[in-house]
């Protein structure tokens, strides 16, 4: 056995390791298919490169490395393929036409004028190429390295346009790059295919390709979220559900009066309680005034969830915002989580608060997400939240108290990175989203435990100028005239 | 037969009085688990229609002492809870019936007509 024929193996067996976790764990997607066949191609390519390196005869090790080819073919167009998945874009023709020439190479592959017999170097042998395989290794560099350079120019293109959402994003760009770009020179490969002798170290670039992109989905969830605004809404909606109790019980009530009202009436009638006409009448209609107000109040539920539900179309961070009024109703959509969990909500505003220059859903998003996990720090055992308002110089400072255990030291030290979390249905990216809408905001956030009891979060806004506004607004108009 | 009935929304309250009392049963209501306490003591219940979650005690916080202070009380829990393990240990606590909102009246009204006749005449009982 040829000691150079192992590392390559493992390398491969790590790679399809990888594509085939992702495959079976990540949930459905094209992407995820293309990772899986790109790691499959890898995989061909190393595993058989091993067996043709331990072969005595030069006819076998040649008949192994042809082989290969079935993996190394795709490789290229799976990488790219991939990259432009990541990016969501699907250029169909342009793939086909990949695919197609992809398929054009295996065929090729076969013939003699693409690779012919092996040398052999110290490593053992190794196949030569022949006139057409300078064609597929143009075709190999331009796809491996086109999606890289997609990425690179995205992650340009995102630091400018999308201030937001773009970080975790960003970070797994970032990585996806790097895996790449280190995997790619793993190409130096194609050096001793013409003669060069040059050790065909691929497989170590594969193992670290392999190390970084583990990192990106143990971290990142790579491949998990793919959209900073999905990320958003996915975060929401769960944040949502944990004022599911909540809602339930509030719900139910007015269901069980219309059902309880409906049901007397029916059977007064039914045994004969009324004496007469009027009497049922009357009491119908003081029934069904009451059913109506209840039959209101389930729907005034529904809709206020649905509202804050719904995916925000339009971002403006330049407006004046009332914080007061968004307190008010963040405090109205988790009163029955309020209630039920036998809290206390202080609410201190002072008068003189100005607005602030901000979003006033992203506002309301904020505030719905700190005061949702100061009354869940409290839920077992009940206390008061105090929410102050006031005006500190130029800013606006909002201060959520509770008397709850507080962060743990550990916990202090991850607060704000995401997917981090301690509660059962959390997504842990609550106070994520929170301080990158706060920043968008030109806000700031500061989170601390109070001395004796509980923990303390700052906000802090900036105030809003009235004639920013009228500027704003103004230019707006005469955009839209001269269109 | 004496119904107490124990919940924090007024307009249950309302519709559950106003359909047991239709019904020929005497009925006294309470808007609060502390309350339901002091209540149950006075007017000597046959049997409480008590809601879980309520405002400043939960319902589950005083089945014990109400079966303290009356033994022979049938206590039907009617409530909105989905909690399994809250329900699970609520039914543990020997309660004559567990309904969920928002159940039929008719249904409740059935339950307390079965469970009538093995009802104690309350009031010697507690000695």
């Amino acid at each position: 056995m040829n000691p150079y024929s192992i590392p390559p193996l493992m390398s491969g067996i790590l790679v399809l390791l990888l594509g085939t976790y992702i495959l079976f764990n990540k949930g459905a997607g094209t992407i995820r298919v293309v990772f899986f066949i790109f790691s499959l191609s890898i995989f061909v390519w190393l595993a058989l490169f091993s067996v043709g390196y331990s072969m005595q005869d030069p006819k076998w090790a040649f008949f192994w490395f042809r082989l290969a080819y079935v993996g190394v073919v795709f490789i290229p167009v799976t990488s790219f393929h991939f990259h432009l998945e990541f990016l969501k874009r699907r250029p169909v023709p342009l793939l086909v036409l990949f695919y197609s020439m992809s398929f054009i190479f295996l065929i090729l592959s076969r013939s003699s004028l693409f690779l012919q017999e092996v040398k052999h170097y110290f490593w053992g042998f190794y196949p030569r190429a022949s006139i057409i395989y300078p064609f597929f290794v143009i075709f190999f560099m331009c796809l491996v390295w086109a999606g890289p350079w997609l990425c690179i120019r995205e992650t340009f293109v995102k630091k400018r346009s999308d201030s937001t959402f773009s970080i975790v994003q960003l970070k797994r760009l970032r990585l996806v790059v790097i895996a790449f770009f280190i995997g790619n020179f793993g190409s130096a490969d194609f050096l001793a295919k013409f003669g060069i002798p040059c050790y065909p170290f691929g497989y170590a670039n594969m193992v670290i390709w392999f190390a970084v992109l583990a990192f990106a989905v143990s971290q990142y969830h790579l491949m998990d979220i793919e959209m900073a605004a999905e990320m958003v809404q996915t975060a929401k909606l769960a944040a949502l559900g944990m004022l599911s109790a909540g809602i339930n019980h509030e719900i139910r009530n007015p269901l069980y009066v219309i059902r309880g009202q409906a049901q007397t009436f029916l059977e007064n009638v039914k045994e004969g309680i009324y004496r007469n006409d009027s009497e049922a009448v009357s009491d119908a209609l003081r029934m069904m005034r009451k059913t109506d107000e209840q039959a209101d109040r389930a729907a005034d539920i529904i809709r206020r969830l649905a509202e804050f539900a719904r995916p925000q179309k339009s971002v403006n961070t330049n407006k004046p915002v009332n914080i007061g009024e968004c307190l008010d109703y963040i405090l109205e959509l988790i009163q029955f989580e309020i209630d039920l969990d036998k809290i206390a909500v202080k609410k201190k505003v002072s008068s003189d608060v100005p607005f602030i220059r901000a979003d006033r859903r992203h506002i309301e998003e904020i505030l719905f997400n700190l005061l949702l996990n100061a009354c869940q720090s409290m839920s077992v055992s009940g206390g008061v939240v105090t929410i102050t308002v006031w005006r500190k110089g130029s800013s606006v400072q909002v201060i959520v108290e509770d008397t709850g255990p507080g962060f743990s030291k550990e916990k202090m030290q991850h607060l704000f990175d995401p997917f981090v979390t301690t509660k059962v249905s959390g997504t842990g990216l609550g106070l994520y989203i929170t301080k990158q809408l706060i920043e968008k905001n030109g806000g700031k956030i500061k989170i601390e435990n109070q001395e004796d009891v509980g923990a303390r979060v700052c906000l802090e806004f900036s105030v809003f100028h009235g004639d920013q506004f009228v500027k704003e607004e103004e230019d707006k108009i005469e955009v839209a005239y001269s269109r | 037969m004496k119904l107490l009935i124990v919940d924090d929304n007024p307009d249950v309250l309302e519709t559950l009085a106003n359909y047991f009392h239709g019904r020929g049963h005497t009925v006294k209501t309470v808007d609060d688990g502390l309350e339901c306490l002091s209540a149950a003591q006075d007017f000597k219940p046959n049997m409480i229609l008590l809601d879980i979650k309520m405002k400043r005690i939960d319902g589950d916080k005083i089945i014990i002492d109400l079966f303290t202070l009356l033994p022979g009380v049938k206590i039907l829990v009617i409530t909105g809870n989905q909690d399994q393990a809250l329900r699970n240990k609520i039914l543990r606590m020997g309660i004559h019936a567990y309904f969920e909102k928002p159940v039929s009246l008719l249904v409740v009204h059935q339950k307390i007509k079965e469970m009538e006749g093995t009802c104690e005449i309350l009031g010697d009982s507690r000695r």
